[in-house]
């Protein structure tokens, strides 16, 4: 911790309420002990934790959950909105509007509408809230996906996963609060900034599993395991370690670091007992690996992140983090899209139904996004020479959308909505900040008075931003 | 409280009290409660009002509140709707102008103002703007670091064997005024590791510790050892957001950053006086130009040039479309970094209004801004995408020049020997693949028995041998394209450095930060409250670099040399005096010491600006050699009034740093390469660099093995990731390349565990480690191990131990040398090995 005792009472006296004071006073005293320990939020939490899904690359909202009939019956005439100037982009717009090549229809109660490249989700719509006027503020990949992850779009921050990790602890002592899986760590959409704890106590940051493509491989965690020492040589080498390490300690007048330092090993110990099974599908029945599409066709990769992010979810792990990736359609949207929708149509909708029938689904909070959506209009990479078929959309952070469920979420609910083209969010507006806003307060964390003093200021993931989207609470 | 960076609440509104009402007071009046008071409680006040948040500096729940305004200028003109910025904002009429920002309100409230503004705005509500976020910004005067230094004599001898330097007399006048007497001296033993620790970043060997060298001799010693500058330079890298690649995009290579890495490191250990570095890194390129009464400066030096690296090097972003947004979002960086790193202070908050703690002004930071604004740092693009660093071409020597002509002669020779070899490889695929499709032929013809099998054989090996060709062209058209992409940097000597634009100019105040929406025009210059205040002028036509770079070093400025006096007592104690070492502000920390602090920042600059001297002062002090238990103390009940021991009553223990670990490790178990300088990209190892389009490093880069047991600070630094084989590093709390900062957080988290119980690089040095010793008998093995490691002898009890231990491992893991090696690592695990006490 950054602060002394005096530090925070000046902080207090500067306007951040008692609760936040209370609560840092109190970590302060334990910190040095365990800063995984679970904590209360500032209020009570809906959620116990969250699984985020990054749909890298920015998925089409015309094609997917926000239904444009106007767009469809003008499709080919010129768009109607000025490219935003100071702006470089791939390709040449032609501006001319771009319609929805798939079939729409009205599913569950709600009747909330959803293209038919998601059979599945579509049936699921009671659960999910559906919001339709997202926006953000920047148009490249990095900055945006940089933004989607951590508030900022130009400075390295800490991610929410780690900000919910220094709020809220976790409740599984044995592992990582926060898990990232096969999260992408180059190009544009990638980097390991995403999941990182920036100035935050670096037992905050996301754990990045590894999951090979390979059909129903297993995640695995670097270094967790040496396969050239069994179980007891290790254990024989830790209690010899911790001799020499209490000794020490006693020579010392005590030492929290130093505490410090033995308890990892001993959380290492247990994680390197407690994670290899969790990584394994072997306990898991041949129908719950086919709900969410795991059988080796293009459901299987996103599948086994959904079904490990729900042993995860089980384990007690606090914020959990799957990626899928591919959804930059700049070109051939028209036989690309439905790849990508399959490929996580099928998971996501398992895994509603899996944790629903685990009684999970109450305390878990879903979020499904990209880090911006597409434009209504054509984008042609092939600089005017394309067709149909090889047009796609370019990137568009004024309007998208994204579905939240579970965790006290209300189901059934559109909130917000695009202009008749799906350009850009025009009511019920919901910023990037504000999702953020939502997620934490869900966990009980109050976004305004989750704080920490870096470089002279009180940083928040929510900068000076941010309010609950109070519309999609149940 | 927090600073907005970008414009989605822009609230505008000033207001111009014209006060020429044209309806009658009680008319008007009636008229505000009973329409506009509801509208503004409704629609305005969650974010403008003194009870919720005053966002852009406006609050909307009193007269004097919009009379004094906000961020934006003039906006209401009482009495003319259609000027003010006011009704603008809630028609939507700008796109960065939009009033409330989720939703415009409907056209009847909009008329509502309208008409409220016509009637001249009145409006009741007296109470006064209290914006606490404004207030609180204190005095000038009040802020002790501010001040000028106090000259005071240091406190009377007190203790006989304490009595040497100044710093003890301050330390002991205060501990014996708190009751504590100090710390019984460290153990020669852990004197000395602690000294090897702290100037060179590397444990003692046994000779040294057997020596009987007085310590004055040993701390020269390590002073004048390359490796002072291998560990202090890093400490200064820490705050230069330095690293190998640009952008925090992608990694791309910033292939001349090793310059700067290489000039700090030999400005440490020249001991380049602190007054001097801090001119050459500001201004280092600017020929002072003649004046009446000044004759013209030399030319810049290649090392005057290189030194700038500290303002062009950073994680820039570099694809970011708003171009204009990303200059200031450098100057911003820039007038951070040279505020925290040399004056502690946190100018960032006065990008968008007055600094809510400190004495700095708006006005301050764009003074400032005009300076950075007028120098070039991002220069040209890299594949016509990519915004590049400015490079420099350097002056160069005689002997250079033929270094250099060396060098684009190998150079040559390794392009040309990659397309030869690349040759020869495809002519090897194409005899061979002559060779599989005759043999191919000859199968399908042949069907008897054992010819087919040798045939089938031989055609397996033609296929693998194709395929190891095939790799092979690939490998070497890839390292070619390489060494093409890096072929300016081996044939120019350039440097990433700054220079002034063209035209110097002032900046405008960019309102609420952003660079689309501008106020008024700020003349460059210092801030105000800070000293000396006879700042000089600027000349015509350059950046004001060269004078702020004066201004900084200058011996009357309050902040500068204190600030790093500080932080040399950070690095050596544990905690700086002022334990927020990057903060001298409001926010930060009153010293524990004042006066000390003054009269080490005094005598700092009286020695010459020298951080050597300083060091040496510090570590030959009575204070700094105390041992780091003090049971007395203890018993006099210190934990109850000073638990973070910011009396010195003993010294403190911590665990060493990544780049220490890492080093150490290597050191003890005989594999440290003492290669030093140079870059250290891996461009020619295969897979390591991607060659097409703008090039750049994939996530699974690996390191050149030439330099893979080099001291950690010549290794390559990524922005975004590391380069494997040094990841082991990143867990223990290197700071992100991407922040600059003067102090490091220390955790101790399960990932590290993991990597020191099961990654290849400590059994690696484990292995080593054993092998050193393997010659010897098992106890004298043991003793060495525990000398070389923990630079002590075991007890006879952990003798006991540890051959249990051996002999426990030998059963389970079958092999001696097996045994002996996870011996070895798990002394590298211990606390003892892995802290600084």
């Amino acid at each position: 911790m950054n602060n002394s005792r005096r530090q925070f009472l000046k902080q207090a006296s500067c306007g951040i309420g008692y609760t936040a004071l209370a609560a840092a006073l109190q970590r302060e005293t334990f910190a040095a002990k365990n800063p995984l320990a679970p904590q209360r939020g500032h209020h009570p939490a809906k959620a116990k934790r969250v699984i985020f899904m990054f749909m890298q690359g920015g998925p089409s909202q015309m094609e997917s959950f926000d239904y444009k009939p106007r767009l469809n019956a003008d499709h080919g005439k010129p768009s109607p909105f000025q490219r935003e100037l100071k702006i470089e982009q791939p390709g040449v717009a032609m501006m001319r509007l771009f319609g929805s090549g798939w079939e729409f229809a009205q599913h569950g109660q709600s009747g909330a509408w959803v293209s038919e490249l998601f059979p599945h989700l579509a049936n699921c719509m009671d659960d999910i809230a559906v919001l339709n006027g997202m926006h953000t503020d920047n148009l490249a990949h990095a900055p945006a996906s940089l933004q989607l992850h951590t508030g900022y779009t130009n400075l390295v921050q800490p991610s929410m996963g780690a900000w919910a990790v220094y709020g809220l602890g976790t409740e599984n002592q044995n592992l990582p609060g926060y898990i990232t899986i096969d999260h992408p760590t180059s190009g544009d959409g990638g980097s390991p900034q995403h999941y990182g704890s920036a100035y935050l106590p670096a037992i905050t940051q996301g754990t990045n599993l590894d999951l090979p493509g390979t059909k129903g491989a297993a995640a695995s965690l670097r270094n967790l395991q040496d396969q050239s020492i069994d179980a007891k040589a290790q254990r024989d080498q830790l209690d010899f370690v911790r001799r020499m390490n209490q000794r020490h300690l006693r020579a010392s007048e005590n030492d929290s670091q130093m505490e410090g330092m033995i308890q990892s090993f001993e959380l290492a110990f247990r994680m390197q007992t407690e994670a290899p099974d969790l990584f394994r599908f072997d306990n898991e029945s041949e129908a719950t690996k086919k709900l969410y599409g795991i059988d080796g066709s293009g459901t299987d990769h996103f599948g086994r992140q959904c079904l490990l992010a729900r042993r995860f979810a089980e384990a007690g792990v606090r914020f959990i983090e799957v990626t899928s990736g591919g959804w930059d359609h700049h070109g051939s949207i028209r036989s690309a899209l439905p790849r990508s929708a399959a490929g996580v149509d099928k998971a996501v909708a398992g895994l509603i139904t899996d944790l629903k029938a685990r009684g999970l689904f109450d305390e878990t909070l879903i979020v499904w996004t990209g880090e911006f959506g597409r434009t209504p209009y054509e984008q042609d990479l092939q600089n005017g020479k394309g067709n149909l078929n090889t047009y796609g959309r370019g990137h568009n952070p004024f309007g998208f959308t994204t579905l939240m469920a579970g965790g006290g979420i209300k189901g059934g609910v559109v909130h917000g909505q695009t202009d008749e083209y799906g350009y850009r969010a025009v009511k019920d507006k919901v910023h990037l900040h504000d999702l953020h806003a939502t997620i934490l307060h869900q966990l009980g964390i109050n976004h305004e008075n989750l704080t920490y003093r870096h470089a002279g200021r009180d940083f928040r993931l929510t900068d000076v931003y941010g309010e609950v989207v109070k519309g999609v609470l149940a | 409280m927090n600073c907005p960076r970008n414009l989605r609440h822009i609230p505008a509104l000033v207001v111009l009290s014209i006060g020429c009402s044209l309806a009658s007071a009680d008319q008007g009046l009636h008229f505000f409660e009973q329409e506009v008071r509801p509208l503004l409680v409704e629609h305005c006040y969650s974010c403008h009002s003194a009870s919720e948040k005053i966002k852009g500096g406006l609050s909307l729940d009193s007269r004097s509140g919009w009379q004094n305004g906000g961020d934006s200028g003039p906006s209401i003109v009482a009495g003319n709707p259609e000027a003010s910025l006011l009704l603008k904002a809630v028609r939507y009429a700008e796109k960065d102008l939009q009033m409330p920002p989720k939703e415009k309100l409907p056209s009847t409230k909009i008329e509502i103002l309208r008409k409220w503004i016509a009637m001249g705005a009145p409006d009741p509500r007296e109470q006064a703007a209290s914006s606490e976020e404004v207030s609180t910004a204190i005095a000038a005067n009040d802020l002790w670091s501010f001040q000028a230094l106090k000259k005071t004599e240091p406190p009377a001898i007190q203790l006989a064997a304490w009595s040497t330097n100044a710093i003890d007399r301050y330390v002991l006048s205060r501990l014996k005024a708190a009751g504590l007497p100090p710390a019984k001296p460290a153990k020669r033993q852990l004197l000395l590791r602690r000294l090897h620790l702290d100037l060179a970043g590397l444990p003692p060997m046994p000779e040294e510790l057997s020596a009987n060298a007085r310590i004055e001799a040993v701390v020269d010693k390590l002073l004048a050892s390359d490796s002072f500058g291998d560990r202090w330079a890093r400490h200064w890298l820490d705050l230069t957001a330095y690293a190998d690649t640009m952008g925090i995009g992608r990694a791309i290579p910033a292939i001349e950053a090793w310059r700067y890495r290489d000039y700090v490191i030999n400005a440490f250990n020249t001991d380049k006086p602190f007054d001097e570095f801090i001119r050459q890194q500001v201004s280092g390129d600017i020929k002072i130009p003649a004046a009446p009464g000044i004759s013209e400066g030399p030319d810049p030096t290649a090392e005057d040039i290189i030194a700038t690296g500290f303002l062009a090097i950073g994680p820039w972003e570099l694809v970011g479309g708003d171009k204009p947004q990303l200059r200031m979002d450098i100057v911003d960086r820039q007038l951070n970094r040279m505020g925290k790193a040399f004056l502690g202070m946190t100018f960032e908050c006065a990008r968008c209004h007055d600094h809510k703690f400190d004495p700095v002004s708006q006005h301050d930071y764009y003074a400032l801004a005009g300076i950075f604004k007028s120098t070039v740092t991002l220069n040209g693009r890299i594949n016509g995408v990519f915004s590049d660093i400015n490079k420099t071409q350097l002056p160069e020597t005689a002997d250079e020049l033929i270094a250099r002509a060396e060098r684009i002669k190998q150079h040559n020779a390794s392009v040309a020997a990659a397309h030869s070899a690349r040759k020869v490889a495809l002519k090897q695929m194409e005899e061979l693949k002559k060779q599989i499709d005759a043999t191919q032929k000859r199968l399908a013809e042949t069907v008897t028995g054992e010819d087919k099998t040798a045939l089938e054989k031989s055609l397996v090996e033609f296929e693998e041998k194709h395929a190891d060709a095939s790799r092979k062209s690939a490998r070497q058209r890839e390292l070619a394209a390489a060494l093409k992409h890096i072929r300016h940097s081996r044939t120019k000597s350039l440097a990433y450095a700054v220079r002034d634009t063209p035209e110097p100019e002032d900046a405008q105040i960019n309102i609420r930060g952003s660079a689309h929406q501008l106020g008024p025009v700020v003349r460059r210059g210092f801030p105000h409250n800070i000293a000396p205040t006879d700042k000089p002028a600027f000349t015509r036509g350059s950046s004001g670099r060269i004078q702020l770079a004066h201004w900084l070093a200058d011996n009357r400025n309050p902040l500068t040399a204190r600030v790093w006096v500080n932080r040399v007592w950070h690095h050596l104690f544990g905690a700086g005096l002022v334990r927020t070492v990057d903060n001298f502000g409001a926010k930060g920390e009153q010293p524990s010491h004042p006066e000390l602090l003054d009269h080490l920042a005094a005598e700092f600059m009286t020695n010459g600006w020298s951080t050597k001297k300083l060091v040496r002062q510090i570590v030959l002090s009575k204070t700094w050699q105390q041992a780091s238990i003090n049971p007395s103390a203890l018993e006099a009940g210190v934990k109850d009034f000073d638990p973070d021991n910011r009396l010195l009553w003993r010294a403190n223990r911590r665990r060493l740093e990544a780049e220490a670990i890492r080093d150490s490790m290597l050191f003890v178990s005989g594999q440290l390469d003492t290669g030093r300088g140079g870059p250290s990209l891996p461009y020619e190892e295969p897979g390591a660099f991607r060659a097409g389009g703008t090039g750049q490093f994939p996530d699974n880069a690996r390191m050149a093995e030439s330099i893979k047991n080099r001291r950690t600070i010549y290794l390559p630094q990524k922005r975004k990731g590391p380069f494997s084989a040094i990841d082991f590093i990143n867990a223990f709390d290197l700071p992100d390349n991407n922040h600059e900062t003067g102090r490091r957080t220390v955790t101790a988290v399960p990932t590290q565990a993991l990597y020191l119980a099961n990654s290849k690089f400590i059994q690696s040095c484990a292995d080593a480690l054993y092998k050193r010793f393997a010659d010897h008998s098992a106890g004298r093995r043991i003793n060495e191990i525990y000398l070389h490691t923990l630079g002590r002898r075991p007890h006879t009890d952990e003798i006991k131990q540890a051959i249990d231990f051996i002999e426990g491992l030998r059963q389970s893991l079958g092999s001696e040398e097996k045994a002996w090696s996870r011996f070895c690592q798990s002394i590298l695990m211990t606390n003892e090995f892995l802290f600084r006490s």
